[in-house]
């Protein structure tokens, strides 16, 4: 029996703000076959985010398991979680998070070395090759602020499949982008879930994009449950 | 190389502050190479020898100060009684020449081996009826003069005709015969100090008490070797000092760049995050902003140390009251420069990178 790539179970997040509690997760339960693509829906402040989180290994449950492609997220140390990222996981944020400071290239060629692509000189042509086959070839030198939003994600993208991970969380990932780039920015995740059979997990207020999943959950107040379209 | 090649992307991207943060440094590195070097000669100068005594002013760092006579002279030496053998005055002048104030002594051409401990190293001593001069090695090396050149001191022109050798505190100096310098100067027979040469078989102790008894206080008597140390101590205590506290403020560099580090890393956490994300260690963020602080002030250590080299091959010599100094830098005081530098701005940074990959990426991430 194969296991599963993504296995989550029991897992509590609570958020202390001074005497204020806030219940993150009550007990999620998820599990992903490789090459899944699995969409959550939910309200804002549901806990999707927190649960992308913990899968990351951003952050840690108060309770319960996560284990990912083999890791016991939840019991690793820091220093193991870091190695984790590396080999196994790609993340796509709402907000792009790409480092200004570097072109759309090195922001590539970073998460490449940080994957071990040495030297230098071979991680940014690797780089230059994956933005290419992203259409962004000619955009390769700018900074992120001469990017577009859509264009943006695009390098995001190409930055999380570029140490070819086991999956990729994505977090709102056409939160912030027009509708024309939504299309572009799904059909491209599609296009990684059929070529390279990467799990996909995506968090999104957007129901709409149901059609990109095998499978639609809904989280609302830090409970999991199968999506019912209303 | 990878991570240098990443840091010098970071550091051009914010090019402008990259450099003033460099640049903060140089003031600092400059004060401490020039004072270091001023230090360094004023710790080569080799001291003189000989149990002669000196008469000068009461104030013995600054011998210009003194007036001495020959009636008053006359009269500290049979206070001084028979164990006193001969008398050398010392006119002693600080004279401009072009930019630069050197130190002139004058004494008799008879005094200037026996008494003053000159040694010719290079031409003749000067004929004491003509414009003639005589510059030490010190000099020679600094201001570059040469004998068969001619310089111009209080508006005369002189012939240099040798170059000498002097022993401590006279190490950079120029030296003229006494009756010329008095009547270059119109002196009316005035002088700043003389060196008393005493018989085999006297108590230089007692001699030296008695004469500063007869002085009574307006006159300093001290041993030769006494004053050499006294002055060059007094010197190198001053620069000491100076240099500890540019060396003390380098260290501080450490509180600065760790302050700096903190500011820029807390400005960009959600950078900081991001890499972490993508799986860069904590230990490899510390390392890239510990490489960034430190090309940051190897760029300061390099405009302060061409600040001062440029400042010293401009000002060959330093005065310090009536002392004249060539300061040298050499490289080992530039390298331990750059030693600590590096050091104080690693620690530093390392410090404060260290403490700001101990937030959870998540955090770090959200903070944009």
């Amino acid at each position: 029996m194969v296991s599963p790539i993504v296995d989550v179970r029991g897992a509590v997040k609570t958020f202390r703000k001074g005497a204020n509690e806030i219940h993150a997760l009550r007990g999620v339960d998820l599990v992903m076959e490789a090459g899944e693509v699995v969409l959550v829906v939910g309200p804002s402040g549901g806990g999707k985010s927190t649960l992308l989180n913990l899968i990351g290994g951003l952050d840690r449950p108060d309770a319960g398991n996560v284990q990912v492609a083999g890791v016991d997220v939840a019991a690793s140390s820091q220093r193991s979680l870091d190695a984790f990222r590396r080999r196994h996981l790609g993340f796509v944020f709402q907000f792009f998070n790409l480092i200004g400071s570097l072109t759309a290239r090195d922001n590539v060629a970073l998460a490449l070395a940080a994957r071990g692509v040495h030297p230098w000189a071979t991680a940014r042509d690797r780089a230059s090759a994956l933005l290419a086959d992203l259409g962004l070839g000619a955009r390769a030198e700018h900074r992120p602020s001469e990017l577009s939003g859509g264009e943006q994600q695009r390098v995001a993208i190409a930055r999380a499949i570029a140490g070819e991970p086991d999956v990729i969380l994505a977090d709102e990932p056409t939160g912030n982008i027009d509708t024309a780039a939504t299309a572009g920015v799904m059909a491209m995740l599609d296009d990684l879930n059929d070529r390279l059979g990467v799990t996909l997990l995506v968090v999104t207020h957007d129901a709409s994009l149901a059609a990109h999943a095998d499978r639609v959950l809904e989280m609302v107040d830090g409970r999991l449950s199968p999506h019912v379209p209303r | 190389m990878t991570l240098l090649r990443l840091v010098l992307a970071d550091l051009r991207a914010g090019r402008f502050r990259s450099i003033v943060a460099a640049a903060a440094i140089a003031p600092i590195v400059f004060a401490h190479l020039v004072l270091v070097a001023v230090a360094g000669s004023l710790a080569e100068a080799p001291t003189g020898g000989g149990r002669a005594l000196v008469i000068v002013s009461s104030n013995p760092l600054d011998p210009s100060t003194g007036r001495l006579d020959q009636v008053t002279l006359d009269r500290l030496l049979a206070a001084g009684g028979p164990g006193v053998e001969s008398a050398a005055p010392l006119i002693f002048r600080p004279v401009k020449i072009g930019d630069t104030i050197f130190q002139l002594r004058a004494a008799r051409l008879s005094e200037w081996e026996g008494v003053e401990s000159l040694r010719l190293l290079d031409g003749r001593y000067p004929d004491p009826n003509a414009d003639e001069i005589a510059v030490t090695e010190g000099v020679a090396d600094t201001a570059g003069w040469r004998v068969g050149d001619t310089i111009e001191v209080f508006s005369t022109t002189f012939d240099v005709t040798a170059v000498v050798r002097a022993p401590g505190t006279k190490f950079a100096s120029l030296w003229m015969d006494f009756d010329r310098a008095d009547a270059l100067f119109e002196t009316g027979g005035t002088f700043q100090s003389a060196t008393l040469q005493l018989t085999p078989d006297s108590d230089p102790e007692a001699i030296r008490l008695a004469i500063a008894a007869a002085a009574e206080g307006r006159f300093g008597v001290y041993y030769e070797d006494e004053i050499n140390q006294l002055q060059g101590a007094g010197l190198s205590a001053a620069s000491d000092l100076s240099v500890l506290g540019t060396a003390i403020g380098i260290a501080v560099l450490a509180f600065g760049s760790f302050n700096l580090t903190a500011v820029a890393l807390a400005e960009r956490s959600s950078d900081l995050g991001i890499a972490r994300v993508l799986g860069v260690s904590r230990r490899a963020l510390t390392l890239f902003a510990s490489v960034r602080s430190a090309v940051l002030s190897l760029g300061g250590f390099v405009i302060g140390a061409t600040a001062t080299a440029v400042y010293l091959a401009t000002r060959p010599t330093v005065t310090l009251r009536s002392f004249v100094v060539t300061p040298r830098l050499d490289w080992g005081d530039v390298a331990l420069g750059v030693a600590v530098t590096a050091t104080a701005t690693l620690v530093g940074a390392w410090l404060a990178a260290w403490r700001a990959g101990a937030r959870p990426p998540r955090e770090l991430v959200e903070a944009r």
